[in-house]
């Protein structure tokens, strides 16, 4: 399985969501999300590592009406496996879970996951009870899961091998533009709970 | 007025629709009240800093939980106090078991099944008020047969709260 660079799976996740799809990036994919997307309905956050997936589960379970989609890291996720348990037992169907597998902890310098990584983490997400769970990198597998999610199948899991460079010399091209400055961090927060409520008002 | 009857009076007055629970002794009444209650749902978690996260998204999606988990757990969820409902601000009351607690007179701690486990208990309990005050969290206890102004007062200013606030108690 050829691995994909992060930045052409994010576009091709920015290119199959919803438009009203919650799409809640972390790690990584959270300091890039804001150069591959310019929707309202993002939010940002680095930290704590492998918090993502919880905080996704409990946004479904406050609005079971939404898609919501956390892209996650490996490395991130090993900090909270836990986590795979309480979404597996839950009623979370509109959540899809993926996971960028680039065999380290990028932004931190490269350093190697402990073991097998994540190599066995779609069969643990399914032995945790993930109604689906696939690895793979292809585009079709992408728009399969979110076809899932989208017509209540989920919890789901898509875990993306995917390059292991991270250039941290773009930061400030990710992070200092407009789209960050309303989806990154605390303001992002806000700005979509504001906007969730709003909507849900409407 | 019992404790657990002021605080289920205190979580219907603030609609709080969600106790996102880590397992834990001291809470074990209010665990059980909420399970019954028609209007509150117990999210069970496998760890204290998963629990902080999953009452932030809860708060994003415009639900009102609230917290449950043991001082021992506390210490292991700072980093998810420190980057979700402190950094972004989430009203979250934290109901918190103060096993340990320097004020309960230094009495041995003793198990039914453990037996003397107070090594075990008394730095946790020594750590718990200087750790919250430490990262900014504040705190209050509430104790059974205390004055129910004063628990009273304790649970008003934790639902009032713009960020996390700690109600430490022995038992509920």
């Amino acid at each position: 399985m050829a691995p994909l660079t992060t930045a052409d799976f994010l576009d091709s996740v920015a290119a199959t969501r919803a438009p009203d799809d919650v799409v809640i990036a972390t790690m990584t994919a959270g300091w890039m999300w804001h150069a591959h997307s310019q929707s309202d309905h993002d939010l940002s956050y680095i930290a704590p590592m492998g918090s993502v997936s919880a905080f996704g589960h409990g946004l479904t379970l406050a609005r079971p009406d939404l898609n919501v989609i956390v892209i996650d890291g490996d490395g991130s996720i090993l900090m909270n496996l836990g986590s795979l348990v309480s979404i597996g037992g839950s009623s979370s169907s509109h959540l899809l879970h993926i996971v960028l597998e680039n065999d380290g902890y990028a932004i931190t310098g490269g350093q190697p996951l402990p073991g097998s990584g994540t190599k066995g983490l779609v069969e643990m997400a399914l032995a945790a009870g993930y109604r689906s769970a696939v690895r793979s990198a292809d585009r079709a597998d992408l728009e399969a899961a979110f076809e899932r999610v989208h017509a209540g199948e989920g919890p789901a899991m898509l875990v993306v091998p995917v390059e292991p460079a991270f250039d941290g010399t773009r930061l400030a091209e990710w992070t200092q533009n407009e789209q960050s400055r309303r989806t990154l961090g605390p303001p992002g927060y806000k700005r979509l709970r504001d906007l969730l409520a709003t909507e849900s008002a409407a | 007025m019992s404790l657990l009857d002021l605080t289920m009076a205190a979580m219907e007055g603030a609609k709080v629709t969600h106790l996102v629970l880590t397992a834990n002794g001291e809470n074990a009444a209010l665990d059980a009240a909420c399970r019954k209650h028609p209007d509150i749902d117990v999210i069970d978690s496998t760890r204290e800093g998963e629990a902080v996260a999953i009452a932030s998204g809860l708060a994003l999606g415009g639900a009102r939980p609230c917290l449950t988990m043991e001082n021992f757990g506390l210490f292991e969820s700072l980093d998810s106090f420190r980057s979700l409902p402190c950094d972004f601000e989430i009203g979250l009351p934290v109901f918190i078991g103060y096993t340990g607690r320097p004020a309960s007179g230094g009495a041995d701690v003793l198990d039914p099944i453990l037996g003397n486990i107070t090594s075990q208990v008394v730095m946790a309990g020594e750590w718990t008020e200087p750790v919250l005050d430490a990262v900014g969290i504040p705190h209050r206890l509430l104790a059974e047969g205390a004055d129910d102004d004063a628990n009273r007062d304790a649970l008003a200013a934790a639902f009032a709260a713009n960020g996390p606030f700690a109600l430490l108690l022995e038992s509920i």
